[in-house]
This record gives C-alpha cells, sequence and structure tokens, in this order.
C-alpha cells in the first residue's frame, strides 16, 4: 500500500526536526554540560585548577625558623607574615627560595599598627587598643630613648612587631 | 466534512508529537529539577562529592583591621572599587540611631579620615594608601558596636542561579555557588536577584564575578585566603561531611543564625553574636 502524500511530508518534516533540533543541541551544549547538574561540568576543574596566592606563615618558616617561632610565640602569633610583608610568596613548589614578591620591608608607620590597634568602640573590648596616640606616647616617654620622642615616634621605636608585648619589668 | 476534521486532528497530534519531540531533545540529561546532592557518587567520582563546605563568621571576634578584604584582592585580583567580601562597621548611639559605614569596603581599616591623614603626612616610612570615605557620621556616644564581615553566603536554596538564563551561574556538588564565565553572557539577572548584593560586573571582563570561597584553595586542602589572614579568628571555614572538624564542633555548639532568614535562601555561611540591627 502506497503512504498518502500528505502523511509522508509531515514524517519528512519531523524527520528533518529531529535531525535539526540534535545537531543544534550537539553544537552549542557544551560537552560536560549535565555531567554534575545543570551546568558545564568541566568548570570546575577549572575552577580548581588556579594557583594559590596566599600560602601562610608555615612556607616562610622554611628559611626564617627563627623568626617564625619569635612571632608564634608572642602576642602576635595568630597573626600570619603575610598581613604585614604584603605580597606573600609566590614562587613554584620546587624553589620556595624565589620569593620576589616578598616585602622585606613592610610598612612601619604607625599606620600599619593602627589598622588594628587605634580603639573603636566597634572594637571587641578585651582587644588591645590605643585610645590616642599622643598619650600612648606621653604616659610611656620616660621609657622611650630620647631621639624617638617626637612628631616622628613610631610604634616600632618600641614594640618589635614579631613580639610585641614589653616586659616593663626587664625594661625599667 | 469528516475528511477536513480528521486533517485538522491529524495536525493537531503530529504538532503534539514534534512539540514533545523536541521537549525530549532539547531538556538537558539529568531533568531540571535534580538536586545536587541526589548526584550518585560514582567509583570515579571527583573529592567534590565527599565534602560540603561552610562559613562560620564571629562577629564578637573581628576588629575590622580589612586583612580579608586585603588578602580577598591580591588572591582573587578583585577590581579596585568592587569586592568579593567586605567589612561593615555598626555604631549604634545613644539615640538609638545604627550608624553603618564602610569606607572602601573595609580595605584600608576604619581610621578616621583625619586620623589616617596625618599618619600619612607624619608617618616617614609610610605608604599613604589613599583613604576612602564615606564615614558614618555622627555625634553622640556609641553604647554598643560592632563589625560585620559580609561576603556570598553561598545558599543552598540560591536566587542568583535560579534566573541565570544560560546556567553560567550554578552551585557545585560542594556547595559552593560559582560563575562559569565562558558561559555567562553578562546580563547581571544574578547581580539584582542577589538579596546580600555580593555578586558584581567585572568591569573588564564583563561577566559576573562573586566569591568562590577561594574554591582553588579549598579544593587543594587550603583554608580561602580570607580565612588564612585573619588575625582574631573571627572567619572560620570548614567542611561539614568531615566529622572531627572544627567548625562541625562549633556548629553543634554555639548560637548561630543567618543574614536575612527570612528570605528562605538557607545561607551557609553562619554567624555567632549577629545583631537584630544588621541587614
Amino acid at each position: 500500500m502506497k503512504a498518502p502524500r500528505h502523511l509522508k511530508r509531515a514524517l519528512w518534516i519531523i524527520a528533518f526536526l529531529f535531525v535539526a533540533g540534535n545537531v543544534i543541541r550537539f553544537s552549542v551544549v557544551p560537552e560536560s554540560f549535565g555531567q554534575y547538574g545543570d551546568f558545564r561540568g568541566a568548570h570546575l576543574a577549572e575552577e580548581r585548577a588556579r594557583h594559590p596566592i596566599h600560602r601562610g606563615s608555615d612556607i616562610c618558616g622554611e628559611c626564617h625558623d627563627e623568626r617564625l617561632e619569635e612571632k608564634n610565640n608572642g602576642a602576635h602569633g595568630p597573626v600570619p607574615c603575610e598581613n604585614c610583608h604584603f605580597q606573600p610568596y609566590a614562587g613554584d613548589e620546587d624553589h620556595p627560595e624565589a620569593h620576589p614578591e616578598v616585602s622585606q620591608s613592610p610598612d612601619r608607620s604607625q599606620r600599619a599598627c593602627l589598622i588594628c590597634h587605634q580603639f573603636f568602640p566597634s572594637r571587641p573590648s578585651a582587644f588591645p587598643q590605643v585610645a590616642k596616640f599622643s598619650e600612648h606616647i606621653a604616659t610611656n616617654a620616660l621609657k622611650l630613648k630620647k631621639e624617638h620622642v617626637g612628631a616622628h615616634t613610631l610604634c616600632v621605636h618600641c614594640h618589635n612587631p614579631h613580639n610585641p608585648k614589653i616586659d616593663l619589668k626587664q625594661n625599667g | 466534512m469528516d475528511k477536513k476534521k480528521n486533517r485538522r486532528a491529524f495536525i493537531k497530534s503530529a504538532g503534539r508529537a514534534v512539540a514533545g519531540l523536541l521537549m525530549v531533545v532539547a531538556l538537558p540529561k539529568p531533568g531540571l529539577a535534580q538536586r545536587i546532592h541526589d548526584i550518585e557518587v560514582g567509583e570515579d567520582a571527583p573529592d567534590w562529592l565527599d565534602h560540603y563546605w561552610v562559613y562560620l563568621i564571629d562577629t564578637t571576634k573581628c576588629i575590622g583591621c580589612g586583612a580579608c578584604v586585603r588578602a580577598d584582592k591580591r588572591e582573587n585580583s578583585v577590581p579596585p572599587k568592587f569586592f568579593r567580601t567586605w567589612v561593615e562597621r555598626y555604631q549604634i548611639t545613644e539615640d538609638n540611631h545604627v550608624h553603618i559605614d564602610s569606607p572602601d569596603g573595609g580595605h584600608d581599616g576604619f581610621l578616621p579620615e583625619d586620623l589616617a591623614q596625618l599618619l600619612t603626612k607624619v608617618g616617614q616610612e609610610t605608604r599613604g594608601a589613599p583613604q576612602g570615605k564615606g564615614r558614618a557620621k555622627h555625634q553622640g556616644k556609641v553604647t554598643k558596636g560592632f563589625f560585620v564581615p559580609k561576603m556570598c553566603n553561598h545558599c543552598r536554596n540560591t536566587p542568583c542561579t535560579q534566573v541565570c538564563p544560560v546556567n553560567a551561574s550554578y552551585q557545585s556538588p560542594d556547595g559552593v555557588v560559582l560563575v562559569d564565565k565562558t558561559r555567562c553572557i553578562g546580563c547581571s539577572y544574578c547581580v539584582q536577584a542577589c538579596p546580600y548584593g555580593s555578586r558584581y560586573i567585572h568591569p573588564e571582563k564583563h561577566t559576573a564575578d562573586k566569591c568562590t570561597w577561594c574554591y582553588h584553595r579549598i579544593t587543594k586542602g587550603l583554608l580561602p585566603a580570607c580565612v588564612t589572614v585573619c588575625p582574631t579568628g573571627a572567619r572560620k571555614f570548614g567542611d561539614l561531611k568531615d566529622q572531627s572538624s572544627e567548625i562541625k564542633k562549633l556548629l553543634s555548639t554555639q548560637r548561630l543564625n543567618v543574614l536575612k532568614p527570612e528570605l528562605n535562601t538557607e545561607p551557609f555561611c553562619f554567624y555567632i553574636g549577629l545583631e537584630q540591627s544588621v541587614r
């Protein structure tokens, strides 16, 4: 029996749409789409492949172990090296000595200290804070060396940033 | 007459069949309703199916130093004036007014403008970073104050991924909301949809960008950059599927809250000590 012409035509149209739909789908939808959900699965690996920049303090201790120990035993123990030494280790895994971006001379101004230690009513009261820098210097002026007293007095003249707590008994 | 009717019926049913066939062809494989956690873990499954990440912020410990904001900018090359994470300062005065500010997202801390400028002039060795404006002006004694670090909440019921027309924004199997920049068309629907304001359109790439919980770090066993640099331990991060983790302990013992719980977004960024005035 010969199929009617209109039926044949409809079947052709359906077949064409099926083929065209699939061609469009496979050319537009990325290969890994739907691997883990409604997204391009390969993106997970791409996102993961980025190189980490901040490496934590331990990697600094591989060479500067004394400094790291001094810091870890002091009040600044929880502060990572990177916070003050700014640029973190950026060398590759096998050459930890290559750290051109690490700043050996970090910001030594009061700003660098006061960014954490300036008194704010919003700061937890237990956190060590300086309400007024000039008063802090005035009350402790006797302990300062003469050449440091004045407008250019810096926190680091008295406090060692790696171990900031001053033993008053020892210093008189 | 009958012939005509038959033809109409045939065209109708043929149309339906074609539409149905197209639906089958066009739908993505797993089906739209399938939840991420329902995915079967195969033999060669990558380890991101073994984790479910969670973030915890202790606002009672935050000192507003902005180290997290600076670290985030370095780690993820966030363009200036845009933030993946930022710190807000809340000051509640005697007259019950809530003053909220976040100069430069807390990037350079919250030093008063006059003091910051003075130090830039006086300190001989200072780098003198430009100080952002936008500090809250108020008079009267601050009776209550605290800092609130904010970022993407990586909601389980995400409003941002739902509106993405090209499925560029999605939630990964381990619970991190990510943006596939090769698919993103920069329509910024998601930027508007996010109730926490944690998305932005990258000014150069013209695609949506947001916090990824440093996905390239956490999948290598490191902590996110902001957690690594936090000097007071206000920011914590961990794996919910790791029963012995510190975060699991904290989540089960501390009094928790989330931002905007009334929106039912189910955030996976929890807060300790969140005040009711925090929006």
